[in-house]
């Protein structure tokens, strides 16, 4: 461990942390662009610029590494006395800000990074607001497609470096270089090339400023209306931690947020994704047979399957934990046969975040003990009363003809289903999944479910209810009873 | 969506570049002085800005082609190796003419007459002064260089990334000049 | 007068191992090779006095001493001929004329840091300089002065020449070591440094062209003997030395001066010396307006501070000005300042490399500014802006380029202020005239 003194309070940090991240624990924003935690330290950018006593002029905070130091005495001392809130240092501020913006086009109205830029927000607090350049800004491409997810501005880049990093270091995949030298350097894809790696996009949330942006959001709506919820990306089973950024019920993109045991600062496009299928394919309206029906007579009608006899569950790995805590209870209430399968076709994986199970939960049904003999289930098949799925696509080999179906999307209605029910996904609900690495992971909702969807869980608890089989209703019941019964933690 | 991504760098040309025996002989021997292959870049570039200098069937332009061979025998991305090569001006990162005159316009040449020497190349072949650029028959690429280290000698130019001549007066420029000409007519 | 470097350079064969041969040439090495041992040599450059003639003025000897003995990675000695801050030509001459003496200096300075292999990064423009130093080095190799088994001791040093491609800024030594490892010559975030994570991350000396060639006659004739020319001045009791500028330095004389050349001088002359009697005096019977006393990153000089100061690293700091690499420009009474100092920030804008925001956007922004006041079109706020950019670039930057730019402008700005009020008005030729 390290000390530092931070204007004026010292604090304990581990060796090897910088000065921001040092500030920041001592509640001091840094402003900062080209330093990113999981990249590499580069210190281009300039704006960390702070006052170190004793140093020779000012110092960037991010390359100022701090270990324990001692004294000729043996005792500890400061590693850095660091002071980051001086008019000295403003004034520095100032000059970086000035020295950014004097090439950059200052397009805010038609720039798609307005209201969540670097420039922006650290003008505010550091501008000048004082314009005196009167010389022409040096010219570069504007919105050029470099990949299939990704267009660059070159006019608005300040040379942060992070996204070449990013190719270089973190994917090693090089697309993204700089080419020439001082203020004509840009940056470029080469000829015959493009940005298009598995986790191409992670550049543009990398990126401070409007230089490199998402084709697939942008323009798509001011992220100053934008809400945001934290969720997980269900696009496979790593769970990489995520923003779901949302508006009127419309999921408009995933941001990957950081979990340094999940999936650090990244997420795979693939993944990325993802979130548009909160928005299309689901399944909207309840069905008997192909008719569209009221809510409330399909849900009399689950409870004629329910009570029909030798009743099956199968559940599969797009439930939740709740899901399969609620439908184990239920099954057990009921003397019901209950399955945890999943036939889910196996997706790319790599030896980064890509997994081949493209499921989010596959290993809650684990958790919960469900029974994976598939070829008991396909034996009992036949001779159940009825069966409900719930989180999962049967394959087209197994019918039945009373299936109750839980959904979320149209497409994962068995042929021939009985009964249809449209249940809330992970971005409408309070949801844990278990990941890869059996991590329980928690996500919030972001909204309600449209229409009268409910969660799957609180469709099935109050099932049970009806059937006088009280089931707890909501999140926190239903975990009071998982921790109680199983010991399975939060 | 599916709009096709921009070309950024160099074009190819027509024909696709390869070393050949001599230039891939001197590579073998420019590999072993350095403990890592990727420090070979400069003198690779070198190599290959050489053997594109030799042929008059080419471009005389560091191509995508070029590029690209250089990347594929040092093992480096070919995006890498342009971002390098564009940083180092002596590299034909844009086309060149049939010959490159530099001429030092920094400050040792200028108290001397290093601008109006600039000036006059610009005015004999037919170059805008104030970007530089090359004639419309592409002989001559005219460029101002910065400081080339012969400023006991001033007025100075570079030709050909090659021969250095100093005390330069208008009557020597008008004579470089002509004999240019006259070789490659 | 002692001529450490260029005693011999006026012969034709100067450049000849029989001829650098017939004046004693690779004894120093031999001596240091099979009588020395690494801290020998190390003491003895230490007791000369040299300081680094690539214009920082490190001393030699402690530098050499930075690298670690016991480190088990490679060591790396790399000679800087990547000769290109305006002004200066002198290592030019040395490769030219005296590259024996260059390659003499790299076989005894890789044995006094335990170098296996040197570099010399020579700047890619110098195409001639580039072959006759590989000429000389064919040479000393065929003759077994470079190579693996040195003077019968079983241990040797390789010479390799790089050759750059066109970049001032990698005479930075940490720019340099990227470029020489095949990267964008980018200065390095320090630290680390380079006596312990350079080249390769391994223990890397940078030494200047004509620091490396004064070795050999430092070996051959002793530190004590370097220490003598050129003035120093023990100082008081555990205190530095008062003055230490000792031994010769070339001085690159050019601009305005009749006799424009390399000369080499003992440190502690005057510059009223080195202009009149060495260079023949200002041009055209001109008067002198102003001196570059050292490459034109450095602080000019006015007629009269030059004219009373002396060549040592101590009296150009008196004058807030540095000895740099030895480039002096002289300039004449008709000269523009303004017109002047556009051409050199036009140099710092060119070859900035892009890397800091401060110095990739405010060496042009000066550059614009200072090309608008040229040219009549100045603003009244334009000397105050140049004064706020350069404040805000100067040390706040990876390397020392924008200060390169921003020294001298500021210096140009206070000496010369009435010229600069005047343009903000009025037009000044594109020449310098």
């Amino acid at each position: 461990m390290a000390l530092v003194t931070i204007n004026g309070q010292t604090l304990e940090v581990p060796d090897g942390t910088n000065v921001i991240q040092a500030a920041a624990l001592a509640g001091f924003d840094i402003p900062h662009y080209c330093y990113h935690p999981g990249l590499p330290i580069d210190g281009n950018c300039r704006m960390c610029l702070v006052e170190v006593e004793g140093a020779r002029g000012p110092q960037i905070a991010c390359n100022t590494i701090l270990k324990a130091t001692r004294n000729k005495e043996g005792v500890e001392v400061p590693a850095a006395v660091v002071h980051t809130e001086t008019d000295a240092v403003r004034q520095m501020r100032q000059g970086v800000m000035e020295f950014l913006l004097l090439n950059h086009p200052i397009d805010c109205p038609v720039c798609d990074q307005a209201g969540e830029c670097g420039l922006q927000d650290y003008y505010m607090e550091h501008g000048k607001y004082n314009h005196r350049s009167v010389v022409p800004k040096v010219e570069k491409l504007k919105a050029q497609p470099i990949g299939p997810n990704v267009i660059l501005d070159q006019e608005r880049c300040i040379l942060c470096s992070r996204c070449v990093r990013f190719t270089r270091d973190v994917t090693k995949t090089h697309e993204l270089v700089i080419a020439g030298r001082g203020d004509k350097s840009r940056i470029e894809v080469f000829p015959g090339t493009q940005l298009d790696n598995d986790y191409a996009t992670n550049v543009v949330d990398l990126c401070p400023v409007g230089a490199l942006t998402s084709r697939d959001f942008r323009f798509k709506k001011r992220v100053w209306f934008l809400q945001t919820a934290e969720t997980i990306c269900t696009g496979c089973s790593r769970g990489c931690n995520v923003h779901l950024d949302h508006e009127g019920g419309k999921a408009y993109r995933y941001r990957p947020r950081q979990n340094e045991s999940v999936n650090q600062w990244w997420m795979c496009d693939r993944g990325r994704f993802t979130y548009k299928a909160v928005n299309e394919g689901r399944q909207r309206d309840a069905r008997v047979g192909s008719e569209t029906v009221p809510f409330a007579r399909a849900t009399q009608e689950l409870r004629q399957f329910l009570t029909s006899g030798k009743v099956g569950f199968v559940v599969g790995g797009q439930a939740s934990l709740e899901d399969i805590a609620i439908a184990k209870w239920l099954a057990a209430a009921l003397g019901a046969r209950l399955w945890g399968l999943d036939w889910t076709e196996p997706g790319k994986e790599d030896d980064f975040l890509m997994k081949a199970d493209l499921t989010p939960n596959r290993r809650g049904l684990a958790l919960l003990g469900l029974d994976a003999d598939e070829a008991a289930f396909r034996a009992e098949l036949p001779g159940l009363s009825a069966l409900i799925t719930l989180g999962v696509t049967l394959p087209e080999d197994l019918v039945h003809p009373r299936i109750a179906a839980l959904v979320t999307h149209a497409a994962a209605v068995p042929p021939g289903a009985a009964l249809v029910l449209p249940v809330a996904v992970h971005a409408e609900r309070q949801a844990a999944y278990v990941n890869c690495d059996g991590i329980i992971q928690h996500v919030q909702a972001a909204f309600e479910p449209s229409g009268d969807a409910l969660p799957a869980s609180s469709l099935l608890a109050l099932q049970a209810a009806g059937l006088g089989h009280p089931l707890p209703f909501d999140r926190d019941g239903v975990w009071k009873r998982l921790e109680a019964e199983l010991g399975v933690m939060a | 969506m599916t709009e096709a991504a921009t070309t950024f760098g160099p074009p190819s040309a027509p024909v696709a570049f390869a070393f050949n025996e001599a230039s891939l002989a001197h590579i073998r021997r420019i590999l072993p002085r350095y403990p890592q292959q990727q420090a070979a870049l400069l003198p690779v570039l070198w190599v290959a800005q050489e053997q594109v200098d030799a042929d008059p069937s080419r471009p005389r332009q560091l191509t995508a082609d070029v590029i690209k061979a250089v990347a594929d025998v040092l093992g480096l991305a070919p995006a890498y190796v342009w971002g390098v090569a564009t940083f180092y001006t002596m590299y034909f990162t844009q086309p060149v003419g049939k010959h490159l005159i530099e001429v030092c316009t920094s400050v040792a040449c200028c108290l001397v007459g290093g601008e109006e020497l600039y000036q006059r190349l610009c005015d004999r072949v037919g170059v805008d002064p104030s970007s530089g650029g090359t004639s419309a028959d592409g002989r001559f690429t005219v460029r101002r260089a910065e400081c080339l280290a012969a400023c006991g000698y001033a007025p100075m130019l570079q030709l050909d990334n090659g021969a250095f001549h100093e005390h330069m007066t208008d009557e020597k420029l008008d004579a470089l000049i002509e004999s240019l000409q006259e070789a490659s007519r | 007068m002692t001529k450490v470097l260029t005693a011999h350079v006026d012969h034709p064969d100067s450049h000849l191992l029989s001829h650098y041969r017939s004046v004693g040439g690779y004894e120093a090495a031999r001596k240091a090779w099979t009588t020395m041992s690494p801290a020998d040599i190390i003491a003895e450059v230490r007791a000369s006095g040299l300081r680094g003639r690539g214009g920082a003025g490190f001393p030699t000897g402690m530098k050499w001493g930075f690298i670690p003995t016991n480190s088990p990675k490679p060591k790396y000695l790399v000679i800087n001929a990547d000769e290109s801050e305006p002004g200066t030509f002198k290592d030019r001459l040395l490769i030219e004329r005296n590259p024996h003496a260059v390659l003499e200096g790299v076989v005894i300075g890789a044995r006094a840091i335990g170098a296996r292999r040197a570099y010399i990064y020579i700047r890619g423009e110098f195409a001639t300089q580039v072959k006759v130093l590989e000429q000389a080095l064919a040479e000393a190799e065929a003759a077994g002065f470079v190579g693996p088994d040195l003077f019968g001791t079983g241990e040797g040093v390789e010479i390799v020449i790089h050759r750059g491609a066109g970049a001032y800024i990698c005479g930075e030594e940490t720019a340099l070591i990227n470029s020489l490892e095949g990267r964008r010559g980018y200065p390095r975030l320090k630290p680390p440094f380079p006596a312990t994570h350079g080249a390769w991350d391994c223990p890397t000396c940078v030494n200047n062209v004509e620091t490396i060639a004064t070795i050999p006659w430092i070996i051959s004739h002793g530190g004590a003997a370097y220490g003598r020319i050129g003035v120093f001045e023990p100082g008081e009791e555990g205190k530095p030395p008062k003055v230490d500028s000792r031994g010769t330095r070339l001085m690159c004389l050019s601009g305005h001066v009749a006799r424009p050349g390399v000369y080499e001088v003992p440190l502690g002359i005057s510059f009223r010396e080195l202009i009149e009697d060495y260079g023949g005096g200002v041009w055209k019977g001109r008067k002198l307006k102003a001196v570059i006393p050292g490459g034109s990153s450095t602080p000019i000089l006015t007629a009269e501070e030059a004219m009373g100061a002396v060549l040592t690293y101590e009296d150009c700091a008196r004058l807030k000005t540095m000895f740099g690499s030895g480039g002096l420009m002289v300039i004449d009474d008709q000269t523009c300042m303004v017109s002047l100092l556009t051409v050199l920030l036009r140099f710092y804008a060119h070859e900035s490399c892009g890397q800091c925001s401060p110095c990739r956007e405010g060496t042009d922004w000066l550059f614009q500014i200072v090309t608008r006041l040229r040219d009549g079109k100045g603003r009244p706020e334009d000397l105050q802006t140049i004064r706020d950019l350069c404040v805000n670039m100067e040390g706040r930057t990876v390397c020392p380029l924008a200060a390169a730019a921003t020294m001298p402008t500021i210096s140009y700005l206070t000496k010369f202020l009435p010229e600069f009020e005047a343009k903000v008005s009025s037009a000044s030729p594109v020449g310098v005239h």
